[in-house]
């Protein structure tokens, strides 16, 4: 009976050590972008909950989960699509800063609990237009207006980056600037990247950190030069894994739109043509020519 | 009277034969007699603007069928960029729908607008077409044009 006293006592102890290692794990995250959370990313005051843990599924079905579209389905309607997605992170957040020197560091495990997947957006559209050097102008003014920045630019093509929360909203401003012919959306989700990207980043740093310890301890010349070239090594390891991290990070605040202007039709792929000899007589050339 | 049957009979195949529409030539347009290759009727502007109309058998096919086909043809095979679709009147009060269309060509960019009616046993498709800047200039005659058509 005494035994079983002890025992019951000790299991209370337990949980209740669990229950206050629970909820009290709240860590920021590396992502420097507290002020104006990634998409995907719950921020919760600034700090991620630890508490609340990852969505168990694949990847990939989060992805069809949070964007279930196909290639020429994604319509503007408003509930479909990024935009949803966008909706429940960073509906209202203004383009990703860079992430500042100093930013609140991951958890000690280099995990962090991301509440929604980390999806990168890219579109491209194939438009007749009118007017194709107006056209240009246009969807870079709108690329502009809507807080992002032009890529590059040539005759027929341009490529614009827009704020992920923007994304549909461009698209659909973009349609309406000529006649939209093809549009095909892409959903990368880089959570998993995002997060070893992260794990690897402050492993790097605590290595770091340990050879300037080493450095300040160096007894001779030799040991001294041999510390300094390891720290040389992983300064440039660190300083690639961080500069992939930035890409990682614009490439999920701003989405990518490639707009391919066409005056004619240049398709290769068969196409029906209706038995009526009229139809094919149609056009400006015919009713010009004197 | 039996002498005058192959008279008749004639005179019924070439009624048969006419147009079943009148178009009316805008006030500065001329109307062009000779080659009129697949065009019932044609007429130009001295700068260029051309207006034309033809019939065609419907075989069948309703207003919103040939305004499809036409948008196919002109946006998928032609690459032409629609522009906008506009519901438009004759003043016989014949409903139609009109495509508009543009083309950016290396030189100057060029309207072309295409009005589908369908009557009877008959489509009639009116087209206009020029730089747009003509087009625009001359927008008033080209509703003319298409207001005034007689479809019979």
């Amino acid at each position: 009976m005494h035994l079983k006293l002890w025992s019951f006592r000790f299991l209370i102890a337990c949980f209740a050590l669990w229950l206050s290692g629970c909820g009290g794990a709240s860590y920021r995250t590396e992502s420097g972008v507290a002020s104006a959370p990634a998409p995907g990313y719950q921020a919760m005051g600034g700090a991620m909950d630890m508490s609340r843990p990852a969505p168990a599924m694949d990847p990939s079905e989060r992805v069809a989960e949070a964007a279930p579209m196909g290639g020429g389905d994604f319509g503007g309607d408003g509930e479909r699509g990024p935009a949803r997605e966008m909706k429940a992170s960073t509906a209202d957040a203004p383009p990703s800063p860079p992430p500042a020197q100093g930013a609140p560091s991951s958890p000690p495990d280099g995990k962090a609990a991301i509440a929604s997947p980390l999806l990168i957006y890219r579109a491209e559209l194939t438009m007749a237009v009118f007017e194709k050097r107006a056209t240009l102008t246009g969807a870079e003014k709108l690329a502009r207006e809507l807080g992002g920045y032009l890529v590059r630019r040539s005759d027929d093509h341009i490529v614009i980056r827009v704020p992920a929360a923007k994304f549909e909203d461009a698209l659909k401003q973009l349609g309406g600037l000529g006649d939209l012919k093809h549009q095909n959306v892409e959903v990368e989700d880089v959570t998993e990247q995002f997060m070893d990207l992260n794990v690897r980043i402050k492993n790097t740093r605590s290595v770091l950190a340990r050879y300037e310890q080493l450095l300040a301890k160096a007894g001779n010349v030799e040991e001294s030069l041999k510390i300094e070239r390891e720290l040389e090594r992983v300064t440039t390891q660190l300083e690639l894994l961080e500069g992939r991290m930035k890409v990682l990070r614009e490439l999920i605040s701003f989405s990518t739109i490639t707009l391919q202007l066409q005056a004619r039709g240049t398709e290769q792929a068969p196409q029906v043509q209706l038995p009526f000899q009229w139809l094919r007589e149609l056009g400006l050339p015919r009713l010009l020519s004197m | 009277m039996l002498r005058a049957l192959p008279w008749l009979f004639l005179l019924s195949l070439l009624t048969a034969c006419g147009n079943h529409f009148t178009a009316t030539t805008p006030p500065g347009f001329v109307e062009i007699e000779e080659n009129y290759d697949r065009y019932d009727y044609r007429a130009t502007n001295a700068d260029g603007l051309v207006i034309a109309v033809r019939e065609v058998d419907r075989e069948g096919g309703d207003l919103a069928f040939w305004a499809r086909a036409v948008e196919n043809q002109l946006r998928d095979q032609a690459g032409y960029a629609l522009l906008g679709k506009v519901d438009v009147k004759t003043k016989q009060g014949i409903a139609g729908k009109q495509l508009r269309f543009g083309l950016d060509h290396e030189g100057p960019p060029h309207l072309y607008y295409l009005t589908l009616f369908v009557v009877g046993d008959r489509a009639f498709i009116h087209e206009a077409g020029g730089t747009k800047e003509l087009m625009t200039k001359h927008a008033a005659d080209v509703t003319s044009s298409i207001e005034g058509l007689v479809l019979k």
